[in-house]
């Protein structure tokens, strides 16, 4: 991980104005800075803003007031350089495997023949060479996450921005993807933001864990986790710090006790 | 089991149909010219089956139908996928589509003769009436409904708007604008008769109407039946291009 800071967050507050014209605030001066090559959580409960801000530096969403630069540049309209991975995957379906991680490189005018061999390194580097002609519903939620990633990583993105992308999965599955995306940062080097309610997930993955909490959403604690990879869940150094996070999230609901009385 | 009770079931149908029609003939109540036997209707479609006649007006029919029918998908199919991409372009069409798509394409008859005369255009028009409609506001639903999970990625790849559209919305689009075009061949087909009562001197249309003036009601039922079979036929064909669709595109149809 370097020093150089590739994305800042600086006191950015988002309004939700619903249909009835009444306001809901999702996000309340929240700061943040995230190291180039840093691989990052957001953590929280359901409500608290992870997807909010998440779309917010991806661009998705337009900020209420502050400010988030990536590479020192305001963030405006999604950019193929910083790449989202969205939970229920947003493969094309009638699209095979291949042509799905192509996608990136077409509409960037890349030669066919070009594409086919830059997809095959990304399939083979995700497993699915087998599947390369078969369409996203005849892959399971494991290979068509994979395929996703596949296509993101295909245009070399500099940054990954990924929304609970294991949130669908069953457990055994869901260990599996923590270590390709583990393997596949350390060989590319990007800088990911990685959204997720699952604090053993976070501390697996994660150099650092942004805990965030609700009503307005705003980040509580960031828990650096300086550990060394692979890391093992049965680690010592794994359950304190698993440990303090259940401890943090104790401390939350009974803050909240304590408002209500 | 289930395949056999598929065509089972029907025949049995058929079969109860058809005997019940011939003992009210056999009762002889009406004369035969009136209501004429099963038997007469087969021996009437085995004639004009054999001295070619048939296949004629079939082969018609059908020209109509599908030009008419293809003119309106041509149509109706990009003017969809325009209005359903553009919001505010399909807020000042939608009233007037509204009050539009429940005039028959009957009630046009009488103009449509005054401004196409007589031969196949004006039954062609027929059709492409029918048939426009249900493609257009199925496009335009097809359209609104892409899911936005697509769009934000082809977003997020820098893909331009022409692309998103060729490459996103129409692809997504395709499998309901099938469902719309499916829709639509049904409801066209109807018209068929009417498109063909006037102004020409050929076709399942003409075939009924020119029966009835020589007072050969077993044509008539002739025809009638094999309107039904070819409609039939055309929607089993569709359904399964459908359903293709759908397989290939994950649906779970
Ligand atoms: N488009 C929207 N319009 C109005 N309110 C919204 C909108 N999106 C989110 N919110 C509100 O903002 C708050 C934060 O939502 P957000 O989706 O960011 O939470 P989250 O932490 O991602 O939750 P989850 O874990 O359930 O995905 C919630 O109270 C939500 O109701
Ligand atoms: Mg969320």
């Amino acid at each position: 991980m370097s020093t150089r800071k590739k994305i800042k967050v600086e006191d950015v507050t988002k309004v939700f104005t619903n249909n009835k014209g009444e306001q809901q605030q999702a996000l309340a001066g929240v700061d943040l800075t995230v190291f180039d090559t840093e691989f990052i959580c957001l953590l929280g409960a359901s409500g608290c803003g992870k997807t909010t801000l998440l779309n917010l530096m991806a661009g998705f969403e337009s900020i209420s007031s502050g400010t988030i630069y990536i590479d020192d540049k305001p963030v405006g309209s999604p950019q193929p350089q910083y790449q989202t991975i969205f939970q229920n995957y947003g493969l094309f379906p009638w699209r095979t495997v291949e042509e799905n991680i192509e996608y990136g490189l077409e509409v960037q005018g890349v030669s066919l023949a070009e594409r086919r061999k830059i997809a095959a390194n990304y399939m083979e580097m995700v497993g699915l060479e087998k599947f390369r002609h078969s369409h996203p519903h005849q892959l399971s939620g494991g290979m068509q996450q994979r395929v996703a990633i596949a296509r993101a990583l295909a245009v070399e993105p500099e940054v990954l921005f990924m929304d609970e992308p294991f949130g669908a999965l069953d457990a055994l599955t869901r260990f599996r993807m923590q270590e390709e995306i583990t393997r596949i940062w350390q060989e590319n080097k990007q800088t990911i933001v990685f959204v997720t309610h699952d604090i053993d997930e976070a501390v697996f993955l994660a150099d650092r864990i942004f805990i965030m909490s609700p009503y307005p959403g705003r980040i509580k604690t960031v828990v650096p986790v300086p550990i060394g990879r692979p890391r093992d869940r049965t680690d010592y150094d794994f359950i304190k710090i698993r440990d303090r996070i259940y401890g943090e999230f104790k401390l939350t609901v009974k803050k909240e006790l304590d408002y209500y009385i | 089991m289930a395949v056999k009770e598929k065509y089972f079931l029907p025949l049995i149908t058929f079969t109860l149909v058809l005997t019940a029609w011939q003992a009210v003939v056999s009762l002889g109540i009406w004369e035969d010219y009136l209501f004429p036997s099963p038997v007469a209707v087969a021996r009437g479609i085995m004639e004009i089956a054999l001295n070619g006649m048939l296949w004629e007006h079939i082969g018609v029919s059908l020209f109509r139908f599908f030009t008419g029918y293809l003119l309106a998908a041509m149509i109706a199919v990009p003017l969809g996928l325009i209005a359903g991409w553009h919001r505010r372009l399909w807020l000042a069409i939608d009233p007037l589509v509204q009050v539009l798509r429940p005039i028959s394409p009957i009630a046009w008859m009488p103009l449509i003769a005054l401004w196409f005369g007589i031969g196949n255009l004006p039954a062609i028009v027929i059709i492409l009436l029918a048939a426009f409609y249900p493609i257009l506001l199925s496009t335009v639903a097809a359209v609104k409904n892409v899911d936005p999970v697509y769009l934000k990625v082809a977003q997020n790849f820098g893909t331009s708007q022409r692309d998103i559209l060729k490459k996103v919305v129409v692809p997504a689009a395709f499998p309901y604008i099938m469902m719309g075009m499916h829709i639509a061949l049904g409801t066209a087909w109807v018209f068929l008769v009417a498109g063909e009562m006037m102004g020409v001197r050929s076709g399942l249309g003409f075939l009924i109407v020119d029966a009835r003036n020589s007072m050969r009601t077993e044509l008539v039922l002739a025809g009638m039946i094999i309107i039904g079979a070819l409609g039939l036929t055309l929607d089993r064909s569709i359904g399964s291009l459908e359903k293709l669709v759908k397989r290939r595109w994950g649906f779970n149809a």
